[in-house]
């Protein structure tokens, strides 16, 4: 079963603030899609929202053609958070093994839960920290754990909030393959991130947010642009060319 | 230790060490031998029967103070993410006790009141701590915060009354220690039921229960109501550990020894570590009553004065061995 993620103007208000305002897209199956923004643009509160962590206000949110705030969709949903939030004293292995809650109805751990584990540990590399307590792994580690209990649950859309974030280059060249190989596999797979340059490479198609709202919707080169970017961020970018790939960067100087 | 090894040395020792119990006593020719009468069908001496059902009905209290506080202790470090949250941490036995000697100044200490009056106090002060949880916003850390607070004023009241009563409460002595040398028939099975029952709801939350370590926001996206389930905790939990104070006082460190005796030897599974720190607790609680009787025949120690002298090593030595952040 492949999945297309339908958002309809989907309005998310807060504490009688409004956080996301008339927010639509739709991410298909076998589709990277990134959401970028500034800082407090509202990208973490709108992942939150597909995930079902927060209630949507006004607006509908269509997950494989069921609405998610009536139906819910935990099932076929596989969620990251950018940091890490499992119990430090919690043991890598039993963390794996309870992000697969609902997937089966056995009351202990099955053998199907734990192959499931080490498939996902070693398509990370992640199997020799199993035995280890959370608490007791570096940032990167713990977010690669974090990917982990996320993909073990097997699931047809994968939402990824900073997947690059701590990570070294090479654990980022590993999460972007990754990313790719699952697209390509038919996952729906939507992240956010703030790594510009990284979104260009690994994703099909980009969001750009601010102050809650969608500025433009379409592929890497049409909305990572120089001059859009430089109002939205308000700050200056360098435009540079390597390896046939335009990357923009923020500059130290003045 | 071996996970296994762990396993075997604790189901063995729980019926070695209710063996032991019930043959060991201040009345020597009651012992082991007598047992084996019974087991075989034997006629006793009524006096023999009266001795064997009191160390029964004292084996079977440590019995249950070891397992209400050890799955209420695992259960709370479990939902407010806090290894050193144990149930005592939020109000329970200073609330149990302020009931107690409530009952001493009012002139009502028949053991019935007490028990009734210890669990009002547990829950009465519980529901201070969770309504000021409220005010604080409800969270794993204003809990704690909340708790200590409560429970450091209700104590205060409590060593006021202490030096107010000290003439009257000689009968609940024992009692304000932690001790199950005088429990009654009746108290016990009073504290078993909701002990038994509260449990039982856990165990059927269990799957839920386990997805909390993946963090709140998380297990939510899980499809798990995560205040519902923190709610169903910490109510029973509040339940059994009022109803465990009630029937042997406050009796300290096996709510939070035994889950991490539990958790350092099998693993960090909610669903597994469940029984196993149940298991702990009882034959943890059991021995140090055992030692006890055996170290101290005459005069009565306090229960936690043993629990905590035996835990207090044995966590040490496991996390020494197993934590230090170093993994397995």
């Amino acid at each position: 079963m492949k999945c297309t993620v339908d958002v309809k103007n989907v309005k998310v208000v807060l504490n009688g603030k409004v956080i996301l305002n008339n927010v639509s897209f739709k991410a298909e199956p076998g589709e990277i899609f990134t959401i970028v923004g500034p800082n407090g643009a509202g990208k973490t509160t709108l992942l939150k929202a597909l995930a079902g962590i927060i209630h949507i206000t006004s607006g509908t949110i269509k997950v494989c053609g069921y609405d998610l705030v009536s139906r819910g969709a935990s099932s076929i949903i596989g969620y990251a958070p950018a940091s890490i939030t499992i119990d430090p004293w919690c043991k890598v292995i039993d963390a794996l093994i309870a992000a697969r809650y609902g997937i089966s109805n056995a009351f202990l751990p099955t053998t199907e839960d734990y192959e499931e584990v080490y498939r996902v540990s070693e398509l990370l590399g992640i199997t020799h920290l199993l035995d280890r307590y959370v608490g007791s792994l570096s940032s990167g580690e713990g977010k690669l754990v974090l990917i982990a209990s996320a993909l073990v649950r097997r699931p047809k859309v994968l939402l990824l909030d900073e997947p690059l974030a701590f990570l070294d280059v090479r654990n980022q060249a590993l999460i972007m393959k990754l990313l790719r190989s699952l697209s390509r596999k038919g996952l729906t797979i939507i992240t956010t991130s703030h790594e510009l340059h990284l979104v260009a490479m690994y994703s099909d198609k980009v969001l750009l947010l601010n102050e809650g709202r969608v500025v433009t919707v379409g592929k890497p080169s049409e909305v990572l642009r120089k001059d859009l970017l430089e109002t939205i961020y308000n700050t200056k970018l360098i435009d540079v060319e390597r390896a046939n790939q335009r990357i923009l960067i923020p500059t130290a100087k003045d | 230790m071996n996970k296994k090894l762990f396993l075997v040395l604790m189901i063995i020792s729980l019926p070695l060490l209710i063996l032991i119990s019930l043959g060991i006593g201040t009345l020597a020719s009651v012992n082991i031998n007598t047992l084996f009468k019974v087991l075989l069908g034997l006629n006793l001496s009524e006096s023999e029967k009266a001795i064997i059902v009191r160390r029964l009905v004292r084996t079977l209290a440590a019995m249950i103070v070891g397992f209400g506080l050890s799955y209420s202790g695992l259960s709370l470090q479990y939902i407010l993410r806090n290894p050193l949250a144990e149930p005592y941490i939020i109000g329970l036995a200073s609330g149990a006790a302020l009931g107690v000697l409530m009952t001493y100044l009012v002139g009502l200490a028949h053991p019935l009141y007490v028990f009734i009056s210890a669990i009002i106090g547990a829950l009465a002060v519980f529901l201070v701590v969770l309504s000021l949880t409220t005010v604080l916003g409800f969270n794993p850390l204003s809990i704690i915060i909340a708790g200590i607070a409560v429970t450091y004023s209700i104590s205060s009241v409590n060593i006021f009354l202490i030096i107010r009563l000290l003439s009257k409460i000689k009968g609940a002595f024992y009692w304000l220690f932690g001790s199950v040398a005088y429990v009654l028939d009746y108290q016990l099975i009073y504290s078993s039921i909701p002990v038994v029952v509260c449990c039982l709801w856990l165990l059927l939350r269990s799957r839920e229960l386990t997805t909390l370590v993946l963090g709140d926001e998380v297990a939510k996206a899980l499809g798990v109501n995560v205040s519902r389930i923190r709610a169903e905790v910490i109510i029973c939990s509040a339940i059994s550990t009022a109803a465990v104070v009630a029937l042997a006082g406050p009796v300290g460190f096996i709510g939070l020894a035994a889950p991490w005796i539990a958790r350092l030897a099998i693993g960090t599974d909610f669903r597994k570590l469940l029984p196993i720190s149940i298991l702990t607790g009882s034959v943890m609680c059991i021995a140090a009553d055992v030692i006890i009787r055996i170290s101290s025949p005459i005069m009565e120690v306090p229960l936690t004065a043993i629990t905590s002298f035996m835990g207090a090593p044995i966590l040490i030595y496991l996390l020494m061995k197993r934590l230090g952040w170093s993994g397995a």
